[in-house]
């Protein structure tokens, strides 16, 4: 795959640090969101900084700059969207209602 | 049966006599900033100055404007609390959602499959036979000797798909190319021996193409050119819905953005997952309505815009009586390029040194592709000037084609005739054009990006989905005793038909991605080359017809599930559609696998994987939905 080729382990590397940045960015989220009692808010948003900012720095060198701050973007979008309905099926016992 | 008293209504009221003035005076502000935006190019000459870039850029303002303008006129007048400001948008995003959003919904589900067009082109492509398939990648150094080997006819205008760093396959096209256009057959060339060539005549499946229209025209069965200004307006609407939806947020539901309730009423549900699709991809969104009417109305407003600036002549660019005979290598061609931009990774060559068919900005508008293929107002040199188009990818920059980019050369001497839609090489305005374009398009960050687009482009179908079932829910009537609350007729016909259009559409582009596979052919055509019959006759009539077989299936079954729809109970029709989606999806992949392309490369191994999976769904979903039922 373009990109992933050439740098393999910056683009992995990348795209986990992206994942915990998009669930750090979703503990913080209002709404029914996991609430991890050890994880002060201080500490998330300083966590939300830190791994956004080595997400970008890992994926500058397999997309270019511009092209990492949109990646991340888009992993971010695609994630918050996925997360909470996963979320909300693993955490409820009875099948959802969609009539 | 039953009467107003024994219900009560949860629709919103109609919309009052102010909206209604209100949406007016929007319209009004946005049709000034459009007609400003041809005032302003008047008056500072910008596409005289800066061509088709600076009116794409002044177009992509004056819908910004149109749009944020639109949005603020519903929402003029004195307001107190957030609650009122949200109240004087909740009926206008709801009337604009529901009549908006099946369309938008087939045109993000097309979107997505274009996500993989050139993929599936290859995927659908028969292979060569075993004994030429080894002997089609042919050594650079080679090349030149080989081309002259050919017919006259065909070694004035040939392709050279790169297979590696140090071979490539050739082929001739028959037909010009036509941006967005219907797809052209080409030679294909294979060397098993010196001196000994082998032809095949490879047709393409008209199908990509098909989806790619489908996309443009958002579903709808009419020509671009008539659909176009809809499709404008419908997105300035979009863009409302839009910016009204996150107004409607702010009061309160902001709480409980990231909840979905499973348990409860089903309104919850299509509301909490409505809010959070839309909320999550409203960057994505946003951009992709601004962009949709950027290629809406830059067709419509160049006519009003003064004349573009000519494509100046470089060193070397001049009609020729005499067309060159000494070609750059294809190995020069390369070095020159990786001299040029390092990091472009160039996928095909083009040597035309024959006459050839030119373009113009008026005949690419008529085309609907001013920008797919934009090279200022022209995409290619004057027909009597010989070039060489070298077109590629770049991991590093934004692409502003649908997946990649290009530079125009000279054949004879390698002097750059046009860079401006080289990556990484382009002016500042040029560069902030193409970001725009490829935020729309995907086409940056290589295949990690386009299959985060088709993620969420299918967000997107869920988005609009969500939306229609909020609406239905939130318009039906609840009346006292009964646990249900009843449909009136605007919700269960529109219920049926929205259901059914995306199912449609859905079941539309299984069928023809089953058809793809059997309409393109690659056949022997070493008679007709070497006889000295030259060049095989064209086949156009043939895709033509091709064509009209894939809008006739493709329609053929909206129709048929829209019908369906309307007759039968929807839990029978859910099933039916997803089940003959999943059945024809089944058989796309038997056909292809039993051809032997399902494995050829990597992206068709890919594309098998994902349209068995895909399979597998629909099927478990048809199965499903059929055992409710029972």
């Amino acid at each position: 795959m373009l990109g992933m080729g050439t740098e393999p382990v910056f683009f992995w590397g990348g795209l986990m640090m992206g994942a915990i940045w998009a669930v750090l960015l979703w503990l913080q989220l209002p709404g029914q969101t996991p609430r991890p009692e050890r994880l002060s808010r201080q500490v998330g948003i300083a966590g939300l900084f830190l791994s956004g900012g080595l997400a970008w720095m890992l994926w500058a060198p397999v997309f270019g700059p511009v092209g990492a701050f949109f990646c991340l973007g888009g992993w971010g979008m695609a994630l918050l969207c996925f997360m909470p309905v996963i979320w909300a099926v693993l955490s409820s016992s009875q099948t959802p209602h969609t009539s | 049966m039953d009467t107003s008293s024994d219900r009560g209504r949860r629709a919103a009221p109609p919309p009052p006599p102010r909206l209604r003035g209100r949406l007016f005076a929007g319209s009004v502000v946005a049709l000034l900033c459009l007609a400003g935006a041809c005032l302003i190019d008047r008056t500072f000459g910008v596409a005289r100055t800066y061509g088709a870039t600076g009116t794409s850029l002044l177009t992509l303002g004056a819908c910004l404007l149109a749009m944020t303008g639109l949005t603020a006129c519903i929402g003029l007048g004195r307001w107190q609390k957030i609650h009122q400001l949200a109240a004087r948008y909740r009926n206008i995003h709801g009337w604009v959602g529901i009549t908006t959003g099946s369309l938008l919904a087939m045109g993000f589900l097309a979107g997505t499959f274009t996500l993989f067009a050139a993929p599936l082109q290859q995927w659908s492509t028969p292979p060569l036979p075993p004994q030429d398939a080894r002997f089609s990648a042919i050594s650079l150094t080679e090349i030149p000797a080989l081309i002259g080997q050919l017919p006259a006819t065909a070694s004035t205008h040939y392709r050279l798909t790169l297979t590696s760093p140090s071979t490539a396959r050739i082929s001739i096209p028959t037909e010009p190319e036509i941006p967005l256009g219907v797809p052209s057959p080409s030679i294909i060339i294979s060397q098993p021996a010196p001196h000994t060539l082998h032809f095949y005549r490879l047709t393409p499946s008209p199908v990509p193409n098909f989806i790619g229209g489908l996309h443009r025209r958002l579903g709808l069965p009419l020509p671009e050119r008539w659909v176009m200004p809809f499709v404008g307006t419908l997105c300035l609407f979009y863009g409302l819905a839009l910016l009204s939806g996150v107004i409607l947020l702010l009061p309160g539901i902001w709480r409980s953005l990231m909840t979905v309730r499973l348990q409860g009423h089903a309104r919850r549900l299509w509301l909490d997952l409505h809010s959070l699709l839309g909320l999550c991809t409203l960057p994505f969104q946003l951009v992709i309505a601004l962009t949709t009417a950027l290629f809406a109305f830059f067709p419509l407003l160049s006519v009003f815009f003064g004349a573009p600036a000519s494509m100046k002549p470089a060193a070397g660019m001049m009609a020729m009586e005499q067309y060159p005979t000494a070609l750059l290598s294809p190995a020069a061609a390369l070095l020159q390029l990786r001299n040029l931009s390092p990091s472009f990774h160039p996928l095909t060559l083009e040597y035309v040194s024959g006459p050839h068919g030119g373009d113009n900005l008026a005949e690419r508008i008529s085309l609907q592709a001013p920008l797919y293929n934009a090279n200022g107002s022209c995409s290619l040199p004057m027909s009597e000037q010989p070039y060489l188009l070298a077109v590629g990818t770049d991991p590093f920059n934004a692409l502003i084609g649908r997946d990649r980019g290009s530079v125009l050369m000279d054949p004879q001497t390698g002097t750059i005739l046009d860079s401006q839609n080289l990556p990484g090489q382009q002016s500042p305005a040029r560069h902030f054009l193409t970001w725009c374009l490829a935020l729309h398009f995907g086409s940056f960050g290589g295949e990690f990006v386009h299959w985060l687009y088709a993620a969420l482009g299918l967000c997107g179908v869920g988005f609009f989905h969500t939306a229609n079932k909020l609406w239905l829910n939130t318009h039906r009537l609840k009346i006292t005793g009964q646990a249900r609350p009843a449909d009136t007729p605007a919700t269960l016909w529109l219920g049926r038909l929205s259901e059914g259009s995306l199912l449609g559409c859905l079941l539309g582009l299984c069928s023809i991605i089953a058809l793809s596979p059997l309409m393109s052919h690659l056949h022997s055509v070493n008679k007709d080359m070497m006889n000295g019959t030259g060049m095989p006759s064209s086949s156009m009539p043939a895709m033509t017809q091709s064509c009209q077989q894939v809008r006739l299936t493709y329609y053929g079954c909206l129709a048929f599930s829209m019908v369906a729809y309307c007759l039968l109970s929807r839990r029978l029709c859910r099933s039916m559609m997803t089940g003959l989606s999943a059945a024809a999806l089944s058989t796309a992949v038997i056909v292809v696998t039993l051809r032997h392309s399902a494995t050829q490369d990597t992206s068709s191994l890919i594309l098998t994987a994902v349209f068995s999976i895909a399979a597998l769904c629909l099927w478990r979903g048809a199965f499903r939905n059929a055992c409710t039922r029972a």
